[in-house]
């Protein structure tokens, strides 16, 4: 069992590995093992403005995806969790729709249908698309923890004088907190590492940091393409990393606050 | 403790002249949720200040439904709810003022156990200081002031129970509702939390409706039960006299052991005739000769023959098949004919009864009771 650990642990890491070396090379183009160590493309990437405003786009294409995907998703987990009506099969598939469409064939719909709207390379068209394909992924955390959510405490608020806006914001947003902050999340990763559609309809305009790399590989073989994927495994690592800290932390914080019982 | 005492109502609520004797009414209450059997079916139910009062019945027999209704968690179908002759018809549940214990607590699992204490107090708008007061009070009054800051999930189940019960009566509810709160409880914690109600329920003399399918639960803690079948109540009355003085088949039968003979009425009255078994002296009955009547002897009631006054008792022999110690009783498990037949014999008078042996018990007629004549208003009884 260990054995097949290992080589899987290998297999997922192996490419990282190679990855982050490349990163601090001193050699003009993509070469393992680099030939020397610095910070040469580190300093390329900061300075360079086609990398830093893609980084930009990225940040503010994947938020945005976030806030819409959250607004149409969200709603549509309450609806289809909590009520009977009778398109609700219907409109269980349809939000399910995206994650069976290959990307390809979605982002060449985008593509002519977007033209023809004059959404191609603005932010709107890549932020309307991105929260196409994040739908599901919330719909299915969201309506999860709905499914688990127990609605007695609902009840419980309303019987001690709790409105339904006041219910919702003491009781349910609160204990939905996680499945909604993990949700959003989800969209936003969803959105960040997109690399079909953004190909197809970001453009230069609002070029996202994966086509940036797309790009840059295709002409030169760049090093910068390194230093990219080292910085988002970085960032994925530290965002995993502090989720645990918050919540070990948070446990700890829970044991300290117990009175020692007399 | 006192902060937890219910407010003596406002004088327009009920005036002092005419204290109303029934505080919480239900008038032909029926609910149905689509199917063709209501869930509930023309309830009428009338409460009397500070009683407790309990809804008896098996799964599905509409006493949770008759519960939600009060909450106003459900709208009844058809009929009317008032609570001290206002409608609660129409009333959203957050403005009901009613205390309510859920079958699994229903604790905020993201709030310390005085912020939920503290939340209706909060949702009502009263000033920061006095939260602060009557929480503590009412977490000293559960005894869990030590409690105060843990989490429900950082909690026994008994602890939550009583972190519940103390939150449904901080903000001084009108009616105090419980749905089965001691169904999660293991066997000793909840024969103590059932005294601690009842104990609760005596210092504060809050209205109480209890709902329960466990009939021990009903007997020991209860003013008076409402016994629910089928969606309707088959009776009310003190635990005392449904023990004793059953209605119907259905509550001989869910409440305590009983045995129930199928017998007709002999002349005179006094005597009831079964074809197999022959004829038993009954309390005079009025009824006239020929009536098919049903006649229940509870197990307990049975004592062995040899004790018996001769010439007033009935007798019965019994071929016994089995038997049950439950260390201060025997439990005689046999049949007279082809009835099957329960005796709870003190453990001192039970020594070789083995299957297979005859038995011959004996009861007073005045200790057994006649199930009056079922009109067969439903097909409730088998």
């Amino acid at each position: 069992m260990s054995i097949i650990a290992g080589v899987i642990l290998l297999f997922v890491l192996a490419p990282l590995l190679i990855i982050v070396p490349m990163s601090f090379s001193t050699a003009p183009s993509l070469q393992f093992p680099p030939p020397g160590y610095g910070l040469t493309y580190y300093r390329e990437f900061v300075t360079d403005t086609r990398w830093t405003g893609a980084l930009v786009n990225s940040i503010i294409i994947a938020t945005l995806t976030s806030i819409v995907t959250m607004a149409v998703a969200v709603p549509a987990s309450f609806a289809i969790v909590r009520h009977r009506f009778r398109s609700r099969g219907l409109m269980t598939i349809l939000l399910l729709l995206p994650l069976i469409a290959p990307h390809i064939v979605l982002a060449l719909g985008y593509y002519v249908y977007f033209g023809s709207l004059r959404l191609t390379q603005t932010y709107t068209g890549v932020v309307l698309a991105h929260s196409c394909i994040s739908i599901p992924v919330v719909y299915l955390t969201v309506s999860a923890a709905l499914k688990g959510f127990d609605r007695s405490i609902e009840r419980a608020a309303m019987n001690l004088g709790a409105g339904p806006l006041r219910v919702f914001r003491h009781v349910t947003l609160p204990v939905l907190r996680p499945a909604f902050v993990a949700a959003a999340l989800f969209a936003f990763v969803q959105s960040f590492d997109e690399t079909v559609i953004a190909i197809f309809i970001s453009g230069r305009d609002a070029a996202t940091l994966p086509r940036q790399m797309f790009d840059s590989m295709r002409t030169q073989a760049d090093p910068v393409v390194a230093v990219v994927s080292t910085l988002l495994l970085a960032i994925v690592v530290a965002g995993v990393a502090g989720s645990r800290i918050v919540a070990a932390r948070r446990a700890a914080f829970a044991r300290r606050s117990v009175p020692v019982a007399a | 403790m006192s902060e937890v005492q219910p407010r003596v109502r406002d004088a327009d609520d009920a005036p002092a002249c005419t204290r109303a004797p029934d505080y919480l009414e239900l008038k032909d209450v029926t609910k149905r949720y689509g199917g063709t059997v209501p869930a509930v079916n023309g309830v009428s139910l009338s409460i009397t200040k500070g009683e407790f009062i309990t809804l008896l019945g098996p799964s599905g027999s509409g006493k949770t439904s008759t519960l939600m209704m009060i909450a106003g968690f459900e709208e009844p179908t058809s009929g009317e709810i008032t609570l001290g002759g206002r409608s609660l018809l129409g009333i959203a549940p957050h403005r009901r003022n009613l205390g309510m214990v859920f079958q699994n607590y229903a604790l905020f699992p993201h709030m310390s156990a005085a912020d939920n204490v503290a939340f209706p107090l909060r949702m009502r708008g009263v000033a920061r200081d006095e939260i602060a007061r009557r929480t503590d009070a009412a977490l000293a009054s559960v005894g869990l002031q030590a409690f105060a800051r843990r989490h429900p999930r950082e909690m026994s189940g008994g602890q939550q129970q009583r972190i519940a019960l103390a939150r449904a009566l901080v903000f001084e509810p009108d009616v105090l509702l419980l749905d089965e709160p001691l169904g999660a409880l293991d066997k000793s914690l909840r024969e103590q939390m059932q005294l601690e109600l009842k104990r609760l329920h005596q210092r504060l003399g809050i209205t109480t409706i209890f709902v329960t399918h466990d009939q021990g639960e009903a007997m020991t803690m209860s003013d008076r039960i409402a016994v629910f079948n089928r969606g309707r109540i088959e009776q009310v009355g003190t635990p005392l006299e449904i023990y004793h003085r059953p209605a119907t088949r259905f509550v001989a039968g869910f409440i305590g052991d009983s045995n129930i003979f199928d017998l007709a009425i002999g002349e005179g009255g006094a005597t009831a005739v079964s074809e197999m078994l022959g004829s038993f002296r009954i309390a005079p009955s009025g009824l006239a000769a020929g009536t098919r009547v049903r006649l229940m002897v509870r197990p307990e009631t049975f004592t062995i023959a040899a004790n018996a006054r001769p010439g007033e008792a009935n007798l019965l022999e019994i071929a016994v098949e089995g038997s049950v110690h439950y260390g201060d009783s025997l439990l005689v498990l046999g049949r007279a004919g082809d009835i099957e037949i329960r005796v709870r014999l003190p453990n001192v008078q039970a020594s070789g009864i083995e299957p297979g042996r005859t038995l011959r018990v004996s009861w007073q007629p005045e200790h057994a009771w006649l199930l009056p004549p079922e009109i067969e208003k439903s097909p409730a009884f088998d």
